[in-house]
């Protein structure tokens, strides 16, 4: 579940970004409909998605970024990244991403991005097409 | 639960088993060296100085790898003091942070960061020629396990390191960071050996530096020695796994390009060409059984080489990030043996100056674990009188040498 879907700068952030993409609606409902807790991070660039509480601790550091990689493009990107433990670090540990136009969304896929990030990366649960490397930044 | 306070070499084995966590009183980008994740891979810790009686012990400590975040271990600061606590006990060890060089954050005639030419991991510079290594881009990918090369954001876009670039940041490192020693190696690529020829001749020509080269090992042995006459004083040899069955099983691109037996050809070739304590095998700790570990460590001292044991560590992103990381009881004996093997063996560990290597537990750290005795006091003074015989021969290779070796070059074998 979304447990803080509702906050209001959060609600706002979520509206404005499904204004922009509205395919990644699907996406949040698989994540609001999963029994563990996501929060929306209100101040990441595009719609981070960090595990919380039942997860464990193996998640706690990941997170799940969807953004658009290029302004103007419909290419959207599913980007999977570790927090540094260091408070004063912004470093940021890359897994990979998924690219997908909005019509390749699909459930399936979506709960493969689910259970990666719940399992905190396990490279024996990675999900389909990811690639490693980019050649265009991930905002922050 | 340690019975008694540990040495430095001690507290160097245990942070790379069990890693640190850093105290929100500790103010590190102001007052030590910022962490390196270029290249998140065994120098992704933060850099220490464990202060001792026979020497100082330089050491990255994990602070980012998940199990970290349980260490015993936490870096503390009390005023502009910093101290490692043992939260099992409270033992406390005053530990110094070295400061970031000045040049880090210079940029090159041509306009390159210089830390993104080249970093210190201790005391020595390390470049990374290229930090593409073919393995990753394999399909299916047969990079080794226990490596992240290839797999940070944007990768695939780091050049090739321009000669300029290289020589000015050597230049700046000597004069400004006192390094005596240029560790250049690259991830594997089929002509890797004729692309390190160029930096090699330039940096003993125009900076005048002890020069490492760590590349995968080459079948026609040839070329090792116009890489020695371009002036290379060292080669290490990363072969990882003594245990056929774990060098596959772990390095697959490396079991099915080179072989194990390759990085052995080269190894004891070298070390023929160089004599002893010149090169290096280098393996890792803590995933094969300790018996093959111990076994490599008679191999490469009984041909020559020291050994170069790194502990193993899950890194961030690697195939292997689960594994766990191991025990410091195991790794205590290996360290201690890897003395008593370079003490029977009479290799020369130490002598060369001003060389400490912050990823691993180097050989004369290793001091710290030997057994008192004769045979100890004995290696004691034939060290010192080869640190006192080879000290003119050391002062020499750090004069640039008087070769027109910016052309240098190997043909492709």
């Amino acid at each position: 579940m979304l447990i803080n879907r509702e906050g209001g700068s959060v609600s706002r952030k979520i509206a404005g970004e499904l204004e922009r993409n509205p395919d990644l609606a699907p996406v949040l409902d698989v994540f609001e409909s999963a029994p563990e807790g996501f929060e929306i991070d209100g101040a990441a660039a595009g719609l981070e998605l960090i595990p919380v509480g039942s997860t464990g601790v193996a998640a706690s550091r990941c997170r799940l970024k969807l953004f658009t990689p290029r302004e103007g493009k419909e290419r959207l990107c599913a980007f999977f990244y570790k927090r540094s433990n260091l408070a004063w670090s912004h470093d940021r540990f890359s897994y990979g991403g998924v690219e997908f136009r909005p019509e390749q969304i699909t459930e399936v896929a979506v709960r493969s991005w689910h259970a990666w990030l719940c399992s905190g990366f396990d490279p024996e649960r990675r999900p389909e097409r990811l690639r490693r490397a980019f050649l265009y930044d991930i905002p922050e | 639960m340690h019975r008694h306070p540990l040495n430095p070499c001690e507290l160097e084995i245990d942070l790379f088993c069990n890693g640190l966590r850093v105290d929100p009183s500790c103010t590190i980008l102001s007052d030590g060296r910022a962490l390196s994740r270029t290249r998140a891979g065994l120098g992704s810790g933060l850099e220490l100085v464990l202060p001792g009686r026979l020497k100082d012990i330089w050491v990255n400590a994990p602070v980012e790898e998940d199990f970290a975040r349980a260490s015993p271990y936490c870096l503390e600061k009390d005023g502009v003091e910093y101290s490692i606590v043992d939260g099992r006990c409270g033992w406390r060890y005053p530990v110094h942070l070295p400061r970031e060089p000045a040049w880090y954050s210079r940029r090159t005639r041509r306009g390159t960061l210089m830390r993104r030419v080249g970093v210190l991991q201790g005391t020595y510079l390390g470049i990374y020629i290229s930090n593409s290594c073919l393995l990753w881009y394999s399909d299916p990918p047969l990079h080794c396990k226990f490596c992240t090369t290839g797999a940070n954001v944007g990768v695939n876009e780091v050049a090739v390191k321009a000669l300029e670039d290289v020589i000015e940041v050597c230049r700046a490192a000597k004069e400004e960071s006192g390094v005596t020693f240029v560790h250049f190696n690259s991830g594997y690529s089929k002509h890797s050996l004729e692309e390190a020829a160029p930096y090699i001749g330039a940096v003993k020509a125009e900076v005048g530096a002890l020069v490492g080269v760590q590349l995968t090992p080459s079948r026609h042995l040839a070329v090792y020695d116009r890489l020695i006459d371009l002036g290379a004083d060292h080669f290490s040899f990363c072969y990882e796994f003594h245990s056929p069955e774990y060098f596959a099983r772990y390095l697959p691109g490396k079991q099915a390009l080179l072989g194990q037996r390759a990085f052995f050809d080269a190894l004891e070739y070298t070390a023929g060409k160089l004599g002893k304590g010149a090169v290096s095998g280098e393996i890792i700790a803590g995933v094969e059984p300790i018996e093959d570990t111990l076994r490599a460590i008679d191999y490469i001292t009984g041909v020559g080489a020291f050994p170069t044991v790194c502990v193993f560590r899950p890194v961030i992103g690697s195939e292997m990030e689960r594994h766990p990381p191991p025990r410091y009881e195991d790794m205590r004996a290996v360290f201690a043996h890897v003395f008593e093997a370079c003490k029977r063996n009479r290799i020369p560990i130490g002598v060369a100056p001003n060389i400490e290597v912050s990823l691993v537990c180097q050989p004369d750290d290793t001091r710290y674990l030997a057994r008192p005795g004769i045979s100890t006091w004995a290696y004691d003074r034939w060290l010192e009188l080869a640190r006192w015989a080879a000290r003119p021969i050391f002062e020499s290779k750090l004069r640039p040498r008087n070769l027109s070796t910016r052309s240098a070059t190997l043909q492709p074998c």
